[in-house]
């Protein structure tokens, strides 16, 4: 019996240890700010690249777009709009990770001829 | 001239020589309770022995004349080796005190099929001794072995180094012949990596290329041997669990196996799980050190008919996380799978006294990427190798004389290797509305098919014992192309994409002579020539920076064998008062050594962000290694017992380039040097150890003193750099407080020293060395029902 008790108690610490952890991450891309419409690039849950054209149907508009992806998967997010964003200090764009911002752009990267912007953020969904 | 060889060694058996006989006879005990053993096995010559009676009396008689070494076993003991001489008429009375192993409990296969010789250099790791110590990885526990040492690139999987020989250099290998080809060109998944520690049930080191039997060697073999299940007069069934945790790491690891069964089939299933997080250095500073791994191994056995067993094994392991500073990515997750049969059989005929056989299958699937370093945010580089490797091996064992052996077979291997590194440029802006991501070949369809036939053949006549070893190879490879054609349409591999095939026959042999002095002392000599193929890295690698320095590598499927042509000496003194002795002097000649060689930038760019240039795989001329081991320990029977070792090797290469730079790190010119020394070799290095066995072995505590020299003898061609010496103090103490229950607690690293080895390398990007960590407090609770 006392043999048994022992044996129970060291499988019972063997399936402890080798208990699971979460793999996935929920990951939310989000565009506010922007007024106009504009054209976004981005990594969904497969890895895939989608392109799409976003027309703001309202003054505080928020873009999202959410799905599960695994630790350590890619997260991209990439804008071309020809608004200013100089006089949008609500514009941001940004990669939120389990409810929380992981990657953040509030300005432009680059900006062609005075009259097109673009942003881009991106990075990874956290290993650990 | 080769043919005559050979029949030489076909015929050296047919000579037989006759001889006058004595006798061995005894009591064997318990040596704690002094109860009488009966069942031990005792063996004098590979067909001559006996088994105690129930009074714990044996008797050996009509053994030839000469000074045996008698190996005496009995389940639950550590197994004896004991120096007799035989006198011509006499009876020698030998009585044998048995010392409680608590491994020899688990399930023990007695492994037979090896005869100890006086010629080879061999060390023997036991499980025993592996509970002593936290043993998160299998070669960081073999640094404890003189002259034997591991290159550190992160927390775990180290590499190991035996006399400067690294690699593909060394036969590392499992279960006697089964390998495992890891995936990784960095080598983040050496074998050693690849096979859970707690499923250790001892390692054989046999040092220099002697041992030719367990496939091609040109340094050294290392084999781990596993548990295996065993055969029980009557159903029974037992657990093993190994309990560990370590403060420094925050590390834990728990190892349990379930084994038992009956006489016909019996089985063992052991299961591991173990998570390590960054350690601290002397300083405090963190190291990223972290890892997980888990996975089980299930084996069944059966024995049809007495002396017939054949056991079924399946290992599943998985490894998630392993951090590598040293190197460009870290290991994301290795799936390993390996499978394996073997089939062995003792006392076969008076002819045929073993017969071994296996067939065995790996399956590495290894995912590495640069998701945690600086530079991800800008590319997110993923790499992907499936390595598979096949092959059996097949020996039998013949009784050519009363005091000869030998073994004949053959073995096999195919190795095939494909892999991928996928770059997500998330720091570009999109093409064509879609993310750019780049494929890149590291092995287009690799393969290496290796063929060998091997003998060895053991003879003992009065005071001297000969062995002789060779094994012939046919190796031949292949791969699909790995042309990388540069901007001026010049193939940087300078081979015709049809050209990737190579084929070598690889001549091996050695040859080593012992000789007794008197009733305590031996001396051998042993001369070998080991030879070995080019791995599938120096061959096929297309372009990836892989070796010590900072420089791309690309394959050279054009390479020659390297040969390492080694003599040693080996002075061996045991005495039953003083303890013993043993010395060894090596030197090696190695023929076509395998390193890189510089493509100027207008042959070919690194493809790699920050490396110094690319090197091609080359036969670079010839190097010498030499130097000594030593080791003293005081007799086992003794409460008191010290043991010293001390190991130094050192390495230079005939001729080889530098490469000379302006002050912006541009290469300006080449220059020949000679004499540079041989890189990645350790300094010198010794350890004393104390220790008193009390309360009739139920305490033992533990002191161990190291000092590891200072290594200013460095390769300049490999820009290595420079290490200092260190001390270092470590104390253990082990409380058994039955056969079920043992517990090992201890500190290593007392002083909390802040220091690395020469052999870990520098963090990517610097020149500053990884750090071995700071004080460290371990635990160890081994039950066993």
């Amino acid at each position: 019996m006392k043999k048994l008790l022992i044996v129970i108690i060291i499988v019972a610490i063997g399936l402890v240890s080798c208990t699971k952890k979460e793999e996935t991450k929920v990951v939310e891309y989000m565009i506010t700010g922007l007024t106009d419409p504009y054209n976004i690039v981005f990594l969904d849950d497969e890895g895939n690249s989608i392109s799409k054209k976003v027309s703001p149907i309202a003054v505080d508009y928020e873009w999202s777009q959410s799905f599960e992806k695994g630790n350590g998967e890619p997260v991209y997010l990439f804008l071309k709009f020809k608004e200013n964003i100089k006089d949008s200090p609500k514009f941001s764009a940004g990669i939120i990770i389990d409810g929380k911002y992981e990657y953040q752009r509030r300005g432009w990267d680059k900006n062609i001829g005075d009259s097109i912007y673009e942003v881009k953020v991106a990075g990874i969904v956290p290993i650990k | 001239m080769m043919k005559r060889l050979l029949l030489l060694f076909i015929l050296l058996p047919l000579f037989s020589f006759a001889q006058n006989t004595g006798s061995v006879s005894g009591i064997i005990s318990d040596n704690y309770t002094s109860a009488l053993i009966s069942g031990a096995e005792i063996k004098v010559l590979n067909n001559k022995g006996g088994v105690s009676n129930e009074k714990g009396y044996y008797s050996i008689t009509n053994i030839p004349i000469g000074t045996y070494s008698i190996v005496v076993k009995y389940l639950g003991y550590e197994t004896q080796n004991i120096d007799v001489t035989i006198i011509d008429g006499k009876n020698v009375e030998l009585n044998i005190a048995m010392f409680i192993d608590i491994k020899e409990l688990l399930a023990v296969d007695i492994r037979d099929d090896k005869i100890e010789t006086h010629s080879y250099s061999k060390v023997v790791l036991r499980e025993a001794d592996l509970e002593q110590r936290p043993i998160r990885d299998i070669a960081d526990y073999m640094r404890e072995v003189p002259n034997i040492s591991a290159i550190r690139k992160g927390g775990a999987n180290l590499d190991p180094v035996i006399r400067g020989f690294k690699f593909s250099q060394l036969n590392v290998q499992l279960d006697n012949g089964q390998k495992i080809e890891g995936g990784c060109p960095n080598r983040m998944d050496p074998t050693t990596a690849h096979v859970e520690a707690g499923d250790i049930e001892a390692i054989e080191v046999y040092k220099g290329p002697f041992a030719l039997r367990f496939g091609e060697n040109m340094g050294g073999v290392v084999n781990l041997l596993t548990s295996s299940p065993r055969p029980f007069d009557e159903f029974q069934l037992h657990v093993k669990a190994h309990l560990g945790f370590e403060s420094n790491w925050n590390g834990q690891r728990q190892h349990m196996t379930v084994y038992g069964g009956g006489k016909k089939v019996f089985f063992s299933l052991s299961g591991n799980n173990a998570a390590y997080g960054d350690y601290t250095d002397g300083d405090g500073n963190k190291n990223k050190s972290s890892f997980s791994k888990y996975g089980y191994t299930a084996k069944l056995g059966f024995a049809p008919v007495e002396n017939h067993k054949i056991i079924l094994s399946f290992s599943d392991l998985y490894a998630n996380n392993v951090d590598f500073p040293a190197l460009p990515m870290d290991e994301r997750l290795d799936a390993t799978k390996y499978y394996s049969a073997d089939y062995s059989a003792t006392k076969v005929s008076d002819f045929i006294e073993t017969i071994n056989a296996k067939v065995y299958f790996s399956d590495v699937d290894h995912t590495m990427d640069n998701k945690e370093r600086g530079f991800g945010d800008t590319v997110i580089a993923v790499s992907n190798i499936i390595a598979k490797r096949f092959g059996y091996r097949a020996e039998v064992g013949i009784n050519t004389s009363n005091n000869s052996h030998l073994f004949v077979g053959t073995d096999m291997y195919k190795i095939s290797k494909d892999g991928t590194r996928e770059k997500t440029m998330i720091g570009q802006n999109p093409m064509n509305n879609k993310v750019i991501v780049k494929n890149e070949k590291l092995w287009n369809n690799a393969s290496i098919t290796n063929y060998g036939a091997f003998m060895e053949y053991r003879y003992n006549y009065n005071l001297w014992e000969a062995v002789v070893s060779s094994r012939i190879d046919f190796n031949s490879s292949y791969s699909d192309s790995i042309s990388l054609i540069n901007g001026n349409k010049v193939d940087i591999i300078g081979t015709p994409a049809d050209s990737t095939h190579s084929s070598l026959v690889n001549f091996s042999i050695s040859a080593g002579l012992s000789r007794k002095i008197g009733e305590n002392m031996s001396i051998g000599l042993s001369a070998g020539r080991g030879v070995r193929s080019p791995d599938m890295l120096e061959r096929f690698i297309i372009t990836l920076p892989v070796g010590y320095d900072n420089y791309e590598y690309i394959g050279n499927p054009l390479l020659k064998a390297e040969v390492n042509n080694e003599i040693d000496i080996i002075y061996k003194y045991q005495n039953q008062t003083y303890g013993g002795i043993e010395l060894t002097a090596f030197y090696s000649f190695v023929q076509n050594y395998i390193g890189g060689k510089y493509v100027p930038p207008a042959v070919q760019k690194p493809l790699t962000k920050g490396v110094l240039g690319v090197k091609k795989f080359e036969n670079i001329g010839n190097a010498s290694i030499y130097g000594f081991e030593l080791t003293y320990a005081t007799p086992r029977r003794y409460k008191f017992r010290a043991s010293v070792t001390a190991a130094i090797t050192q390495g230079t290469l005939g001729e080889t380039e530098n490469l000379i730079f302006d002050a912006n790190g541009k290469v300006t010119g080449i220059e020949t040097i000679n004499n540079d020394p041989v890189a990645e070799i350790p300094p010198f290095n010794t350890n004393i150890n104390l220790s008193y066995n009390c309360m009739k072995g139920k305490l033992m505590p533990s002191l161990n003193l190291r000092y590891s020299g200072s290594q200013n003898r460095i390769s300049v061609s490999m820009q290595e750099l420079t290490t200092p010496d260190f001390a270092l103090l470590d104390a253990s103490i082990k409380y058994k407080y039955n056969q079920n229950l043992s517990l090992i607690a201890g500190v290593n690293n007392i002083l909390n020293k802040t220091y690395y080895e020469h052999l870990n390398r520098r963090i990517l990007g610097t020149n500053e060395r990884i750090y071995e960590p700071g004080r460290v407090l371990f635990v160890n609770l081994i039950l066993n029902f």
